[in-house]
């Protein structure tokens, strides 16, 4: 335990500082320095930095079990106590889009399918029952958790999800149930919240071997919330023209709020990452060369086709300028409310973007649209996420006949490849994007 | 008596209110109570597909998709009201499109009820959601509820889930499309009258008590899913050479709460019956005591084998599925597991997969 804690202490403060530094290097000598690659503008610097920020989470995480006490987390979780508790926290969602990403997640999710799990399951969870089914991961190694912590503000797959993770790991499952708000929610579904939240400190308190200290606590949602709040700003530099960045770019960058939100670190990332958006913004340096039209994605992001979708829109002028998915980030935290920590994480994690009616969630779409001053919009259907695409269509008619903005509807999965035609989904969208300059 | 007229004699007789209610569980003793018929939405099974349907992406369950044009046809327009219990991501998103961007403009209902283990957050939210429901539902019919209402409404439900209970028992030849017929008319049917159908149906069946399989006799089957549909599975379970011993369906058996002695407080009756529901993963029960539940039916109907019958993109009953499919064959009940659509006829590959399976089942009881 001794041992495994100074190995935790080490690469936490020091070795994977070292190993991301070296990593930096070797990508340096490979690469040679960052330039601007028409049809994008120069990248942005701070990417060093958040891959430091990521490779050394990950590195962290192998040595973290046995160590410090660790949980799973669902991205929703209300994780603030947790972290001002010392636990490691992996957040399973943000490890499939990362397999997701390196074009890893198909093969994944076959491992879940071979165990039994039908392919209709959403691609996350089969990423992750996959990698831990088949042992594999390219992170090397995600540590096993004490505690399985979900809450069923993004969905109710996440319920389903952590019910077999608590039947493959043998570990104690924390459900935190949010009802869906139709219109406001009543005053007993927050006080439920609030009552769950009460009893999951309790567990996690006995898991953790201690007792969470209010003065740590409030630090922690302080913290977590001004990391939401600067990814708020962050994101809305992007209403300058040309766009210093891309709701691409944010996809990536969206993943220190996510993993490490109430950490110094994190804020100290999200502060950075805004002074440089900020002075990009300043001097009229945008992520793509010809800004010409500015679109709207909504959705989760298609991770193994990001960086395709990214080239097929600047080639042609057009940038993805903000995100539904991304917003949900800076939406929430910011509402936290120090003052009273536990009434306000109640109210704040039930109120979600996708906890909340069609109708609520249409009016921040076109809000956002709207500040973004975004004429175009792609809806991403993915089949793997209802609760995301279910009135996917309602809202692009309503965007189109009310708002006059031109949106697609792009159907495609976001982590398995496997069901998918990159053609056809390009080929799609450059039919989209031809018919702006009829 | 079908739908159709279930809903006439109410409203004409006894002149109450009629409310949809969608999948799965909901409280109905509340809405006997205050004079509401319920008529369940499972689909409906026929629906000519329009613009309506397309509105929802076909990668969503039929019974969603079903339900959005039927809920947009000239027939809907006989219902007053909709209730939808949080039962699962897609039902929530139709409940918030219907409402959001039409066509439904008359009053619409939820029942979240809670997810988990029901301990002592969910204990109390769970009756104070109870009560917030008969509050609206009273707001909309104009009826108070007494205590007194609602324990009679209470009491009658429970007796027929206990007669409910027992129509669903091993019967060796009975449990088939007529029994099956019979249970689902509960579906749009007024409680009482329902009851006295099933009383009378009662009267007249023959339980096998041996509950054994019979030499040359058809396998027995443990059923479970969402729905039995398309209806033609239980003529396809009796050509192939099975029949259903034991009923796990939401629509059906995991829907039967009987309680032996009911609390006095009405609320806390409710809540009895609640707990005795058998677990299902949309209330968000342990795979584990999902198994149990099932391998315990499975043993006490003497169930050969297992049918698990899903309805296509229905994610909650999806991820069981290894672990039942695993733990139910090491307890020596082999399992079959079939998607299907919702109407329509059971597809020939289907009913071969179904012939196929019943023959190994009853290849094993030849060599015991
Ligand atoms: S269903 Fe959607 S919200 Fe839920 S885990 Fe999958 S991708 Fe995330
Ligand atoms: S069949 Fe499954 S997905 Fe469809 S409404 Fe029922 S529980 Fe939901």
């Amino acid at each position: 335990m001794m041992l495994r804690r100074m190995q935790y202490e080490f690469m936490k403060n020091a070795g994977g500082t070292f190993l991301t530094g070296l990593q930096r290097y070797q990508a340096f000598k490979k690469r040679g320095k960052r330039g601007a690659r028409p049809p994008f503008g120069p990248p942005l610097e701070s990417v060093e930095r958040l891959k430091e920020i990521m490779t050394r989470y990950y590195f962290t995480g192998r040595y973290a079990d046995g160590a410090v006490p660790v949980a799973w987390v669902t991205s929703g979780f209300p994780s603030e106590a947790l972290v001002a508790l010392g636990y490691h926290l992996v957040y399973p969602e943000n490890h499939a889009a990362l397999c997701g990403a390196r074009r890893k997640g198909g093969k994944m999710c076959g491992a879940a399918e071979e165990f039994g799990y039908p392919r209709d399951i959403c691609s996350y969870v089969r990423t992750d029952l996959g990698s831990l089914l088949s042992k594999k991961t390219p992170v090397g190694r995600l540590p096993k958790p004490d505690l399985l912590c979900c809450c069923t503000n993004i969905c109710q797959t996440v319920l389903y999800w952590y019910r077999a993770l608590a039947k493959h790991l043998d570990v104690p499952l924390v459900i935190i149930d949010t009802p869906f708000i139709y219109g406001e929610a009543p005053t007993h579904h927050l006080e439920y919240v609030r009552g769950q939240l009460d009893q999951f400190i309790e567990v996690a308190e006995r898991i953790g071997g201690k007792k969470l200290s209010p003065e740590h606590f409030v630090d922690t949602v302080k913290k977590a919330q001004r990391a939401s709040s600067l990814w708020g700003e962050c994101l809305a530099t992007g209403k300058a023209k040309p766009s210093p960045w891309s709701a691409i770019d944010s996809f990536f960058h969206i993943a220190p709020v996510v993993t490490i939100r109430g950490s110094d670190e994190c804020v100290d990332y999200y502060q950075m990452l805004l002074n440089e958006l900020t002075e990009r913004a300043r001097k009229g340096v945008g992520a793509i060369d010809n800004e010409r039209h500015r679109l709207l994605w909504d959705n989760l992001p298609i991770w193994f086709l990001v960086r395709d979708l990214a080239l097929a829109t600047a080639e042609r002028g057009f940038q993805f300028v903000c995100a539904t998915y991304s917003n949900a980030w800076a939406e929430a935290g910011s509402q936290i409310d120090p003052s009273t920590p536990l009434d306000s994480t109640a109210r704040t994690y039930t109120s979600v973007y996708l906890n909340r009616d069609l109708d609520n969630r249409t009016r921040s779409l076109i809000q956002l649209a709207r500040d973004f001053d975004a004429d175009g919009a792609v809806l991403h259907s993915d089949r793997s996420c209802k609760p995301y695409s279910v009135g996917q269509v309602d809202v692009r008619n309503r965007l189109m006949e009310e708002e006059g903005i031109r949106a697609m509807l792009l159907e495609a999965d976001h982590n398995d490849e496997r069901s998918f035609s990159k053609e056809q989904a390009l080929t799609r969208l450059q039919a989209f994007m031809e018919a702006f300059d009829e | 008596m079908t739908r159709n007229e279930a809903i006439s004699t109410h409203r004409n007789q006894r002149h109450g209110k009629v409310l949809a209610c969608f999948p799965m569980q909901y409280p109905r003793e509340l809405l006997t109570a205050l004079n509401i018929l319920a008529v369940e939405v499972w689909g409906p099974p026929d629906v000519t597909p329009t613009h309506e349907m397309a509105r929802i992406q076909a990668y969503v369950c039929p019974i969603v998709r079903h339900s959005m044009e039927f809920l947009a046809s000239k027939e809907a327009s006989q219902l007053d009201g909709i209730l939808f219990p949080h039962t699962c991501d897609s039902l929530q998103g139709l409940a918030t499109v219907l409402t959001d961007f039409g066509p439904w403009d008359k009053p619409v209902f939820h029942f979240t009820h809670p997810k988990g283990p029901l301990d002592s957050p969910r204990r109390t939210f769970l009756r104070k959601e109870f009560q917030h429901l008969a509050t609206q539902l009273e707001e909309w019919t104009g009826e108070t509820l007494t205590l007194e209402k609602l324990r009679d409404a209470i009491a009658l439900h429970n007796h027929l889930d206990s007669l409910r209970g027992t129509l669903l028992e091993p019967t060796g030849q009975t449990l088939g499309p007529l029994q099956y017929e019979l249970l689902r008319r509960g579906e749009f049917q007024w409680p009482q009258t329902w009851l006295e159908e099933i009383q009378e149906a009662l009267a007249g069946v023959s339980v096998d008590v041996s509950k054994e399989a019979k030499e040359g006799g058809p396998a027995r089957l443990l059923v479970s899913g969402i729905v039995p549909e398309p209806q033609g599975i239980f003529e396809a379970l009796r050509q192939a050479g099975a029949i259903p011993v034991a009923d796990d369906y939401a629509a059906i058996g995991r829907r039967i709460c009987h309680v032996e002695n009911l609390p006095d407080d009405p609320f806390d009756a409710l809540m009895a019956r609640y707990e005795a529901l058998p677990p299902c993963p949309t209330r968000g029960a342990s795979v584990d005591r999902r198994i149990g539940w099932l391998l315990e039916r499975a043993r006490s109907a003497k169930a050969e084998a297992v049918l698990l019958h899903n309805i296509t993109f229905c994610e909650p009953e999806m991820f069981d599925l290894p672990h039942i499919r695993r733990e139910l064959a090491a307890q020596g009940l082999p399992v079959l597991y079939m998607e299907t659509e919702l109407g329509g006829e059971l597809s020939g590959q289907l009913a071969t997969r179904l012939e196929a399976f019943v023959e190994m089942v009853l290849d094993a009881r030849r060599k015991g």
